[in-house]
């Protein structure tokens, strides 16, 4: 029984870290129709960038906060200067200029930090275990799962309870609307943009101490992010959570009988669950 | 009772909950000219898109020419004979006026394109019929000229062209005039009228005037729903159609 | 646009390029990877260039065709025809499961589902050590010969035989897909890439082609994986990574979508450039993501078209020039 529980905890842990992933990518690409394929790359850059944080400061904290700060920042520049200019653009050219992006950020990070894995320390407080009868479970886990659920309600209520929300969610079904309501377009992308991708910079920060820092986690998290996407949806919030969990679980249970085999599950998953709903779990047809 | 082409029966399009069409009922008499008219989100182009098959009806029997057709695919009509235009138009942009038209006759014999060892003869594969259909429209000089490089009146002959290469003997066109200027209107109705000699035309316009000019009977839509149908005459006297088109200024 | 070079001018052309190409670059080595990555590359723009469909499940036609030669060449005692048709028929069997499930969706759904079938495969890959190798890849891939009947066997342990080899099977790849881009079933993809809802509304069966351009593709991308590891003698696992999949799109890109002559330069400059730039500095990719951007933002039509204007822009002034001083 506290097996089950144990890989349960494990996949809603991994999958709200994949929802943070997805939904990222749903909102910029639900809100301005553009598809971000260097996702994965700004996920890597956050665990550097909580890496970097904490090498200076010592202090794990400093490191998840700012992190994203750190990301959001660079995702203004990058808006500024290249996004801007592809809203209008087919996919195909979106795609292949942000692999561009994708390609040159994950060979800096090579150039600065080469390609010896990092690892990060949990601090004190997170670093124990906690214990229920005869269940024993890591804290820093159980923090994820926490930590993550606060994002995401935080998220649920700015999307369906703010005006900004409303205004975002108007925009990711008739985008020439919101422009009508006399809404600065230019400053709301801008802000979508960053927010996206400062999602995926905290995600990459918090899976930090678990995984590890290195310059190849972007790739292998842009194709999760994907199959997070394509199960639930494209442009849904709730489905991102869906496919998020059920990635996270399926990841979490097969690594129980089948560890190497994890990747390949996952995979299969998706190619089942678009055999029967092509449009995803929550997706419009 | 003379035949009908096109039987269409209780037809309803669901998208969500919101009815799109409900419950509608068509006969198409062959040989006719039959207009459908209603206002702007009628579920004119709704219609349309069960009968030509890019969407599954969610209830009802669409019947052509003694045959149950809507669970074809949209691939499988035009064979059948049902040839379509679009309200906006649809058109490859990039390719000559040519070779849009020799496209869609190639389109007639399936296993035709699936030829890849060799080239596209000179006569073959729809060319023939195709410079045929561009002098027929007046478009010769404009054979080898990309779509976009044409005027907006000419995009819209070529969109009818390009159901024309079918040789349906079912026509749907969407609002063929839509967006045209005066001066193009009469070359649109005079391609009707001459069209007329060769298949049974299903017609969604909002020039009046036009459907007046060439329909033999027309029915009318409101919020997915018949109200109306009769020779235009009848429809133009009846008060439920006046009463819907209030507002709309006609 | 239709090509209009008459067939037997192309043929001669690709003849001379790969009788020219290693007396001008120096090694027959280098001269072999770039025909083989003008295949792959040409197999990536018959998906994107000529039918619209963006592909990120190339890396696992390329690796797929890679082991299916190495695993037959290895354990059986074969001819090099019997490994090129097993290639093949690999290639095309992967392209047309992957087509099945990816061309159920369009635009960027395809284009994920796509790379998720890529990252599939790695990880497969990774898993069936008995057959792949698994981390370790294939080592001691044989060069099979070619056994014809009444004929000695053709060895190609050689550089310059392998490299005739290559040429051959390059030749007439090209020209193949050259008939198929300028064929009636050609016309059909360029319909569906320009507007798939009228192809499909004039009676073409959208899926039907887009699977069979699929499988072209995986047929030619395949027999170039395949080539590849004979090459190396070897079939590492890096043969099936997505970056594979990114590689072959930079060819394809920077060489001129919708153009096969284009896709062969895309190759050729891709590698010359890795050739002598990565020996600088290993970080050179960083640059060609930076090029990557700038082709994308300024010259879509890739490097060769992006050359023949500007030759055409100098022409102009000069001859402007010219009539000044008449
Ligand atoms: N794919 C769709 N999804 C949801 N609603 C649709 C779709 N297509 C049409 N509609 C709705 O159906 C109604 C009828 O549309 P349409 O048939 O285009 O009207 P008409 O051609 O008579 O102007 C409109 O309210 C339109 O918004
Ligand atoms: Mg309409």
């Amino acid at each position: 029984m506290s097996l089950y529980l144990f890989q349960i905890l494990n996949g809603v842990g991994l999958g709200m870290i994949y929802f943070l992933m997805g939904v990222g990518l749903t909102i910029i690409f639900g809100m301005m129709n553009f598809v971000n394929f260097a996702h994965g790359a700004f996920y890597a850059l956050g665990a550097y960038a909580c890496y970097v944080v904490m090498s200076i400061t010592g202090s794990f904290w400093a490191g998840l906060v700012l992190a994203p700060i750190c990301i959001g920042i660079l995702a203004l520049g990058i808006e500024k200067v290249l996004v801007r200019r592809l809203y209008a653009v087919d996919h195909s050219i979106q795609i292949l200029i942000t692999i561009g992006v994708m390609m040159m950020i994950r060979e800096g990070t090579l150039l600065i930090w080469g390609t010896v894995p990092k690892s990060i320390r949990v601090p004190e407080l997170l670093a124990g275990i906690v214990a229920f009868d005869d269940f024993v479970y890591p804290v820093y886990r159980l923090f994820i799962v926490g930590v993550t659920a606060l994002i995401g309600i935080g998220l649920w209520l700015l999307l369906e309870k703010t005006r900004f929300g409303m205004v975002i969610r108007a925009g990711s079904e008739r985008p020439h609307m919101v422009a009508l309501l006399g809404i600065n377009i230019d400053k709301l992308f801008s802000m979508t943009f960053i927010g996206g991708v400062a999602l995926a910079g905290v995600a990459g920060a918090l899976i930090a101490p678990i995984r590890g820092v290195d310059a190849f986690m972007g790739v292998e998290a842009l194709g999760i992010a994907f199959v997070v996407v394509v199960i639930g949806g494209m442009g849904s919030f709730s489905g991102a959570l869906i496919g998020g969990l059920i990635v996270g679980l399926v990841q979490s249970f097969t690594s129980g009988f089948w560890p190497a085999g994890t990747n390949v599950m996952i995979y299969s998953v998706m190619a089942l669950i678009i055999m029967f709903r092509p449009n995803g779990l929550l997706g419009r047809a | 009772m003379s035949s009908s082409l096109l039987s269409v029966i209780n037809l309803t399009k669901k998208y969500g909950d919101f009815y799109a069409n409900t419950d509608v009922n068509l006969n198409v008499k062959e040989g006719s000219i039959h207009g459908v008219i209603g206002p702007n989100g009628a579920g004119k182009t709704t219609l349309f898109n069960s009968l030509a098959g890019s969407t599954k009806p969610s209830s009802g029997k669409i019947i052509f020419d003694g045959q149950n057709i809507e669970h074809l695919e949209q691939y499988d009509r035009p064979i059948l004979g049902i040839g379509r235009s679009f309200q906006v138009t649809s058109l490859f942009p990039d390719l000559t006026a040519l070779e849009n038209l020799r496209l869609a006759s190639q389109a007639q014999e399936p296993a035709r394109g699936f030829v890849f060892w060799h080239g596209i003869t000179r006569k073959g594969f729809g060319q023939r019929r195709a410079l045929h259909m561009l002098h027929r429209l007046g478009l010769d000089k404009q054979a080898q000229t990309p779509i976009k490089a044409l005027s907006h009146g000419q995009q819209r002959i070529l969109e009818v062209g390009m159901a024309l290469m079918s040789e349906p003997s079912l026509l749907l066109l969407d609002e063929p005039t839509s967006g045209m200027g005066v001066d193009d209107i009469p070359q649109m109705i005079n391609l009707l009228k001459q069209l007329r000699e060769e298949c049974t035309i299903l017609l969604i316009e909002h020039n009046i005037r036009l459907v007046t000019e060439v329909c033999d009977q027309v029915t009318v839509l409101q919020a997915g729903k018949v109200i109306s149908e009769g020779t235009p005459l009848e429809v133009s006297q009846d008060e439920k159609v006046k009463t819907a088109y209030l507002g709309e200024g006609i | 646009m239709q090509n209009t070079t008459p067939f037997k001018t192309y043929a001669m052309g690709l003849i001379a390029f790969v009788i020219l190409l290693p007396l001008l670059i120096h090694s027959q080595v280098l001269a072999t990877e770039i025909l083989i990555f003008a295949m792959a590359a040409i197999g990536c723009n018959l998906l994107l260039g000529y039918s619209g469909l963006l592909s990120f499940g190339q890396s696992l036609f390329f690796g797929g065709g890679a082991y299916a030669a190495s695993i037959l060449s290895i354990n059986f005692d074969v001819s090099l025809l019997t490994v090129i048709g097993f290639t093949l028929i690999v290639g095309i069997a992967l392209a047309v499961l992957v087509g099945f499930f990816s061309i159920r969706r369009q635009g960027i759904y395809f284009v994920m589902i796509t790379l998720a079938f890529g990252q599939l495969g790695y990880y497969a890959a990774f898993l069936a050590e008995d057959f792949t190798g698994g981390e370790d890849g294939l080592l001691d891939v044989p060069r099979v010969a070619l056994k014809l009947p009444f004929l000695p066997d053709v060895h190609f342990d050689t550089d310059i035989s392998f490299y005739i080899l290559t040429s051959v099977l390059f030749v007439l790849s090209v020209m193949l897909m050259q008939l198929v881009v300028n064929s009636p079933f050609g016309s059909v993809l360029q319909a569906i890439r320009q507007n798939e809802n009228r192809a499909e509304a004039i009676g073409y069966r959208v899926k039907l082609y887009k699977i069979a351009i699929f499988a072209f593709s995986g047929a030619i991308t395949a027999l170039s994986g395949a080539l590849y590891a004979l090459m190396l003698n070897f079939a590492p696992l890096s043969n099936i990574d997505i970056e594979i999949s990114e590689t072959i799109l930079f060819m394809c890109v920077l060489g001129g979508l919708g153009s096969i002559f284009g896709s062969i330069v895309g190759a050729a400059v891709f590698l010359l450039a890795s050739d002598f730039l990565s020996e600088l500095w290993p970080r050179w990719m960083l640059i060609l993501g930076f090029l990557v951007i700038l082709v994308m933002l300024y010259a879509r039509g890739g490097l060769w078209a992006s050359l023949m204007i500007m030759l055409e822009r100098a022409k102009e002034i000069l001859g402007i020039k010219e009539k000044h001083n008449v």
